[in-house]
């Protein structure tokens, strides 16, 4: 409709211009108007009272050149737009001075919850770990540190994690709202994982195998899933309170990875009765959050802003280092760009933007040192399912594996990303540098081709998110699969429809698809993607569908494995199995990338918190 | 002719029946109807787009979209829960009653962060309504003055470098006029700020970008419609009176010229009001236009539902309004008709 209303436009006025011929040079006097019949310019030659009339008033039409003579009784109105457009320009350059001591972010999309039990997207934990704390946390790398726990021993059969509190930690707001609140208690760590496995809470931790790992646990989400009054369980059999100040978990069996699920915000501390407050009220505590945690709440409108403030109160009181976070929600990577160079926002993501922008950025002397950057921790693979044919057999799927040029595809992330070897990126615990891998052979791929039975190759499909990067990858892919006989029909959708065409057993031959860590643990790669155990009829996150009971049994035996470096050594065996087997063609590892401005300190990318405010500082 | 003209009042004034309504109500009525159906047709649309359109190319949307709420870690029973919770599980005729019913009801919920999605448009709006006056003020006052002055001085030099601008203006889409204000206005000059909330120092831009095209083309419909006007008879009789320009254009000429206009306005207005995809997103202005965007990319089919009702609901609205309007600047124009 538009558009046919704008070509309307357009036409008219090309018609226009066509038609008239330049206005010089111009006849005096008396002028024929355009659109007045023959009869009336006739007329015109003889004195008549309609021509003098003309002679005396010259009618608009007749303005040829006249842009300097009669009235203009548009130019008041011209005046009075000039001053309404200057006003709205002039409000324009009214800009918001930076205030020392003020963190702005931006991010892309409303901040989905600040209610620590469904906080599980980047957006909306970066500001929920600042607000709520746990029994423990990262250190400056993936070492774990005491936060809430004053310290923490675990059994030597590795069954039992005990928890010592600090008596010094409070709630932000007491019941009535003044501050601080009350102190934090072990009871409010053991309410936060009841919430979380409550099913009616809604949670993605739920769904996490860290949590069912404690004692009772699947029993009392069963119960929970009951109506009200048939629930028989009050408390989570394997979660021990022994006072106010100490708090235990028992597992079902020893596993060195759960400690990890204890620095994730599901298991953050929340006040029961002020939830049970909000509740009677219709609130939740999404909207009104009440962690104990460096900073506090101030204000959250959706889709405009998350506001948050220092917590004076916090029990380290070096922490945090700046008196008031401002994020603002929407526009996109180069509108942030921009705002950014222009001084607007103090510390931005350059994940979002396209790979022109990047490189300017990066070869700008002015902004080189500002940049800092770190592995994403992440995998980015073509996954090939190896219960569709041809890819139930080995050999095609190493044939791939040598004929997809990675170099090639991780030139498209513009510096932002290495080729991927193998499943783990480099820095992971269990990370492999002498790993034997796949280099760029089309030759050796043809005749793994030949010996697998299909010499004048095969036609197949390719899903792919078309976003970002990932058709360059596609096309790439089909080319260098073109080059040893495969046909590969490409297949764009959505990442959504991706993910859920992918995980289906028998549905999807090859994907492009990726994974980015939990927290640092071979066994959130290798076991969550390729065991056996883990495939599913839908939703499989092992979208290969690959099962070697070799791998199942050594990941099974590393995941209770005590000894640390036994147990690495077990998860890089296994890759190494799993890449021979070839069900992923591993293409790429990324890289995050920030850029802050010179009066920002303290942002130093962590391994695993895409943001860690409280050690910021803005001068 | 003057007896022609009785004849007409007379057939017009006879006694109607006391049951039958008011015509002008009875038309409004009419019209209400009409736009029902539309937006009955509309939700139609959306649903089949949605639900059907997926299976017939083999994908299931209703798991696309369970999964996608559920997370990475979503086990079978959790993406069961969140079917069955939100309906997804049932017959497509079900599920469509209980979007329908649920849009009347104010209790549609958007799957992503369970918020009702007339709260999230709402809360959009008074963003949406300040770009959408800003832009309505620049193409009046950029468009009335310029259309005046050219229609008066057609052929000049004024009104020829008006025509090429306003050619340039209509001709760019939005997305590059958009970008091309932004960096030099906004990012290389810094006159103004180059986007953000929705804050008045985060408008002018905005409001350029959205204001230039229409402004050019208001002001060459004005233009074309006050040269039609100016020859009328009753311009003639005007200066024959002895009037100043000033008063025959404006108070004449100028109202006459503007009837034509409100019908385009009204539906432009509709547009401005359903917000403005490429304006909003490029300038990260928080209006509903983004808010239809972003919905389509979380997947959120209440979202998308209910924002592109509320579009359809806005177009209907402003199309009656238009009407009335029509019926009250003109009488000559019978609703009835």
């Amino acid at each position: 409709m538009k558009a046919l209303k704008n070509l309307n436009a357009v036409l008219l006025m090309t018609q226009q211009l066509l038609r008239w011929p330049s206005p010089r040079p111009h006849t005096p006097r008396l002028i024929k108007g355009e659109g007045r019949s023959q009869a009336d310019s006739a007329q015109n030659k003889k004195y008549s009272p309609t021509s003098h009339f003309e002679l005396v008033y010259p009618s608009p039409l007749h303005g040829r050149g006249a842009g300097g003579e009669g009235q203009r009784p548009g130019w008041g109105a011209a005046c009075l737009c000039c001053l309404i457009l200057s006003a709205i320009l002039i409000s324009g350059c009214a800009r918001e001075p930076r205030q020392p001591g003020t963190l702005r972010v931006v991010s892309q999309n409303d901040v989905s919850t600040l209610d620590p039990a469904l906080a599980y997207d980047t957006s909306s934990i970066s500001s929920v770990r600042v607000l709520y704390r746990g029994l423990v946390d990262y250190g400056k790398g993936a070492d774990i540190v005491d936060v809430v726990a004053s310290k923490h021993t675990i059994s030597p059969d590795g069954k039992v994690y005990t928890f010592k509190l600090r008596p010094d930690v409070h709630f932000h707001f007491a019941l009535d709202g003044s501050e601080p609140g009350r102190r934090v208690v072990a009871e409010d760590f053991r309410y936060a994982l009841e919430r979380v496995l409550d099913p009616a809470t809604a949670s993605d931790g739920l769904g996490l195998p860290g949590y069912k790992l404690i004692e009772g646990a699947d029993e009392f989400s069963a119960d929970r899933g009951k109506p009200k009054a048939q629930q028989r369980i009050q408390h989570v059999r394997g979660i021990r309170i022994k006072d106010e100040d100490e708090i235990s978990f028992t597992l079902i069996h020893p596993d060195v990875t759960f400690i990890n699920y204890l620095t994730l915000p599901f298991s953050y501390a929340v006040p029961r009765e002020w939830i049970e407050k909000l509740a009677k009220e219709g609130q939740d505590i999404s909207e009104h959050p009440n962690g104990c945690g460096p900073f506090e709440f101030e204000s959250w409108v959706h889709d405009a802003h998350v506001y948050l403030k220092k917590n004076h109160h916090y029990f380290d009181q070096s922490l945090p280092r700046c008196e008031r976070i401002e994020n603002e929600i929407g526009g996109d990577g180069t509108l942030h760009l921009m705002r950014f160079e222009i001084g607007d926002i103090d510390v931005q993501s350059l994940e979002e933007n396209q790979p022109p922008d990047f490189l300017r950025l990066e070869r700008t002397a002015r902004w080189q040192p500002y940049i800092e950057h770190a592995p994403m921790m992440d995998v980015r693979y073509l996954c090939l399912n190896t219960e569709l044919k041809p890819f139930d057999n080995r050999l095609v799927r190493q044939a791939l594996n040598y004929a997809i040029n990675r170099d090639r595809i991780a030139s498209f992330l513009a510096g932002q990303g290495v080729p991927a070897r193998g499943i783990l990126p480099e820095g992971m615990p269990g990370y492999n540098p002498h790993l034997k891998s796949y280099n760029y052979d089309p030759q050796k791929a043809r005749q793994l081709l030949k010996q697998a039975g299909y010499a004048n190759g095969f036609t197949t499909s390719l899903l792919y998110d078309a976003h970002l990067w990932y058709p360059k990858a596609a096309q790439s892919i089909q080319e260098d699969l073109k080059q040893v006989g495969i046909t590969v029909n490409l297949k764009p959708t959505t990442y959504p429809e991706l993910k859920s065409a992918a995980g289906k057993r028998k549905n999807v031959q090859m994907c492009i698809i990726g994974w980015i860590q939990d927290f640092p643990d071979p066994s959130n790669f290798l076991d969550v993607l390729l065991n056996g155990k883990n495939i599913t009829d839908t939703a499989s996150n092992n979208r290969a569908f690959y099962s070697n009971p070799k791998v199942n049994a050594l990941l099974d035996a590393a995941a209770v494995e005590q000894d640390r470096a036994k147990r690495l050594n077990m998860y890089s065996q296994a890759e190494q199995i799993i890449v021979d087997d070839g069900p992923w063609v591993p293409l790429v590892h990324t890289d995050r990338y920030i850029i802050r401005q010179p009066w920002v300190e303290g942002y130093h990318l962590h391994p695993m918190w895409s943001a860690r405010y409280e050690y910021v500082s803005v001068s | 002719m003057v007896s022609h003209t009785q004849s007409e009042v007379t057939s017009t004034s006879l006694p109607t029946s006391p049951l039958r309504l008011p015509p002008l109500l009875m038309t409004l009525l009419k019209r209400l109807g009409w736009g029902l159906l539309t937006l009955w047709g509309v939700s139609v649309i959306v649903f089949v787009l949605l639900f059907v359109l997926p299976r017939l190319r083999g994908g299931d949307p209703a798991d696309a979209i369970a999964q996608t709420m559920a997370g990475n870690h979503s086990t079978k029973e959790t993406i069961e829960n969140i079917k069955k919770d939100r309906g997804l599980d049932q017959p497509l005729l079900v599920q469509y009653t209980r979007f329908v019913t649920d849009a009347l009801t104010n209790n549609l919920k958007s799957y992503r962060n369970k918020a009702l999605v007339m709260n999230s448009i709402w809360h959009r709006f008074p963003a949406t309504l300040l770009l959408a006056l800003a832009g309505l003020t620049v193409w009046l006052v950029v468009a009335i003055p310029l259309g005046l002055m050219t229609g008066e001085h057609a052929g000049s030099w004024l009104d020829r470098s008006a025509l090429w601008l306003g050619l340039i203006a209509i001709s760019v889409p939005t997305f590059f006029l958009g970008r091309l204000l932004q960096h030099f206005l906004g990012y290389e000059w810094g006159l103004f700020s180059v986007g953000g909330s929705a804050k008045l120092w985060n408008l002018p831009l905005p409001a350029m970008t959205l204001g230039l095209g229409g402004a050019a083309y208001y002001s060459r419909l004005l233009h074309t419609n006050l040269r039609s006007v100016l020859t009328q008879d009753y311009i003639r009789a005007a200066r024959a009176r002895g009037l100043s320009e000033g008063v025959i254009l404006g108070k004449h000429a100028l109202k006459n010229a503007l009837i034509p206009m409100v019908t385009i306005l009204g539906m432009d207005i509709a547009s401005l009001l359903s917000g403005l995809i490429f304006t909003e997103k490029i300038f990260g202005w928080p209006g509903i236009g983004s808010l239809a965007v972003d919905s389509v990319l979380n997947l959120d089919p209440p979202m998308i539902m209910g924002t592109v009702l509320f579009s359809a609901l806005m177009v209907v609205i402003m199309n009656l309004i238009v009407d009335i309007a029509y019926h009250l600047i003109d009488p000559r124009v019978r609703l009835g008709d």
